[in-house]
């Protein structure tokens, strides 16, 4: 069954377009990573998905029911961190969550949450007080109130230490256990693939990829990348990378380093270091998403990776 | 329906921010305050009259009330879109009219609850110690007062919902408030310029019929029900009546008044009680449909 489809999603702010149709299914169970780049469209195809606007044109479904024409069923069974929370600034920690739970008309233990969250010393402290990253624990706790089908995390780990970002990994992957589903939107890869089973990158408001996160790997031939010990100067190596299905090439400390789309082409390439008589010891290193992400939202892999991009918390339209 | 959650917990963090406690204190002083400040001064000869004490409460919450009703709800709405605990509000499965009906019964509540005790002190000191004095009345005064309330709570609330920040969310408080108080009775002054009627006795019954539509003349208006303001009317309202004083009989007598409904309490209930439902109701539709973030 799914939980989300979006089909031909659009969304225009004046003659700003934020999405340019975008489909998407994410089937029930999985842990979905919602990746692209920030401005690329995350936060608003989410706004949509919980009803805080509406899709110019185009079909939402969110766990059966259409949030368009009435929310509250969807939210009901919904948990949701967005990004740029708020937080009461004059109630405790625990009031957000009591509050949550008796809107929910849950069962939960405040405490048993807010102890998931490693925010027990903080229970009873005004949340106006709170650092952005204890904000987003509670938003965590919060969103974990009644045991959602549907868990929606944008830029969950935005100022989270990195004992936070663990704790956050450790949850996702308990609540997927317990069989929810997962949205997962970030514009850091390494998040995403610790978590996710499938993976929609979302370039400048279109879908440009869905897959597994192995078989984006592979299809997309993010390059793996070869690297091979020279035995001499790499001069005769002039124009190597002209080889079909190498994309970049660089010679650091005596080295190559050539990422290849697949097998072939590393073949084409060592034969090739043979031919010039260079040819030492040789490895494979295998492409990162980043690599995929990189080739699929036109970034170059050294000097514009997303991942290294400072994290940033503005709105993502 | 989850619109209690959403009061209860407004309620709360509206008091914790000290916005309660101050709105508060300064509608019970102004009300409960200075009715019996009133009678504390008045030292000589018999006590105040019923009288003077409606009219001193309705010149203060004719101007006090939209006030304080705007400020307590400007921000309700947008506030949380700014602050992004709209994310909060809006996670949960509240329905947009239960953020909206929840919001507004708690800003109502905040106004309500210390103007009500303000008034019920006044009721009590007026029934008790003032001439002519009349529980009765003092009650529907302090009615007519809430249901006055209400309207500027409401119209404070409509800018929350469908301004796009607080700074023109207050903007629109000021323009709300100086529409009412200054442009409206401008207005009127212009058109009579214009049409260069004669205004004495008392002006055209157009004027009237614009002038009573205005809820701060149809709240004082109100007020006049609950004392006797003999025939030189309300001090804040347009006369409608022609007197001349007959040295004979030492009496004021009514040559002429102005015969519209316009001009009658009933009509001003009315007013009241439109611009009480017309705006939230308005307010309340382009709230469930617009894009929140």
């Amino acid at each position: 069954m799914s939980v989300v489809e979006l089909d031909d999603l659009r969304k225009t702010y004046g003659d700003v377009t934020a999405l340019r149709g975008v489909d998407l299914t994410v089937e029930a169970g999985e842990v979905f990573g919602f990746l692209g780049p920030n401005g690329a469209g995350k936060s608003t195809t989410i706004n949509i998905m919980l009803d805080f606007a509406s899709p110019t044109a185009g079909d939402v479904r969110v766990l059966g029911e259409d949030p368009q024409h009435d929310s509250v069923p969807v939210r009901r069974r919904t948990g949701s961190l967005l990004e740029g929370y708020g937080v009461y600034e004059h109630l405790t920690a625990r009031e957000h969550v009591e509050h949550a739970i008796e809107t929910r008309a849950a069962d939960d233990d405040p405490d048993e949450l807010i102890a998931r969250v490693d925010l027990e010393g903080a229970a009873d402290r005004r949340a106006g007080g709170f650092s952005k990253g204890m904000k987003q624990r509670l938003a965590l706790a919060v969103a974990l109130v009644d045991d959602p089908d549907l868990l929606v995390l944008d830029e969950p780990s935005t100022g989270l230490d990195p004992n936070g970002a663990r704790t956050l990994r450790e949850i996702v992957r308990e609540e997927r256990d317990r069989g929810a589903t997962v949205f997962f939107s970030s514009h850091i890869l390494e998040q995403v693939e610790a978590v996710a089973d499938e993976v929609g990158i979302l370039y400048d408001g279109e879908i440009v990829a869905e897959d597994s996160v192995g078989n984006l790997r592979d299809e997309l031939g993010a390059g793996s990348t070869l690297i091979v010990e020279l035995t001499g100067d790499p001069e005769p190596l002039s124009g190597i990378e002209t080889i079909e299905g190498v994309r970049d090439v660089r010679f650091p400390n005596g080295q190559l380093e050539a990422v290849c789309d697949d097998a072939d082409t590393k073949l084409r390439v060592l034969n090739r270091v043979s031919e010039a008589g260079r040819l030492g010891e040789f490895d494979v290193r295998e492409a990162s998403l980043g690599e995929v992400f990189s080739k699929y939202t036109g970034g170059d892999r050294t000097d514009a990776s997303p991942d290294r991009a400072p994290a940033t918390d503005g709105g993502d339209r | 329906m989850t619109w209690n959650h959403v009061l209860r917990r407004d309620l709360l963090s509206t008091y914790r921010s000290r916005l309660v406690p101050a709105v508060a204190v300064l509608l019970v002083l102004a009300t409960a305050g200075i009715v019996l400040g009133m009678y504390a001064l008045d030292n000589y000869g018999p006590p105040p009259d019923r009288q003077t004490a409606v009219f001193a409460i309705g010149a203060i919450s004719h101007v006090l009330v939209p006030l304080v009703g705007l400020l307590a709800a400007y921000s309700s709405l947008v506030g949380e879109r700014e602050s992004g605990s709209v994310r909060f509000l809006l996670g949960l499965p509240n329905s947009r009219l239960d953020a909206f009906a929840g919001k507004f019964l708690s800003r109502l509540t905040a106004v309500a609850a210390p103007l009500t005790l303000g008034l019920l002190v006044c009721t009590v000191a007026v029934g008790a110690l003032f001439q002519n004095g009349s529980y009765v009345a003092m009650l529907g005064l302090t009615a007519v007062t809430l249901l006055f309330a209400l309207v500027f709570v409401g119209m404070g609330m409509a800018l929350s919902a469908v301004a796009s920040t607080s700074t023109r969310a207050v903007v629109g408080a000021v323009g709300v408030f100086a529409l009412f108080r200054g442009l409206w009775p401008a207005l009127q002054m212009v058109l009579l310029e214009v049409q260069n009627v004669d205004r004495y006795p008392f002006p055209p019954e157009w004027y009237f019929w614009i002038g009573r539509v205005n809820p701060l003349n149809a709240y004082v208006k109100l007020t006049t029900e609950f004392a006797d303001f003999g025939t030189r009317n309300h001090p804040l309202l347009t006369r409608t009546v022609a007197t001349d004083y007959n040295p004979a009989t030492e009496e004021v007598v009514v040559e002429a008044s102005v015969d519209s409904i316009a001009v009658t309490s009933e009509f001003a209930a009315v007013v009241l009680v439109a611009w009480a439902v017309v705006v939230p109701l308005v307010a309340l539709a382009v709230w469930r449909r617009r894009d929140l973030l």
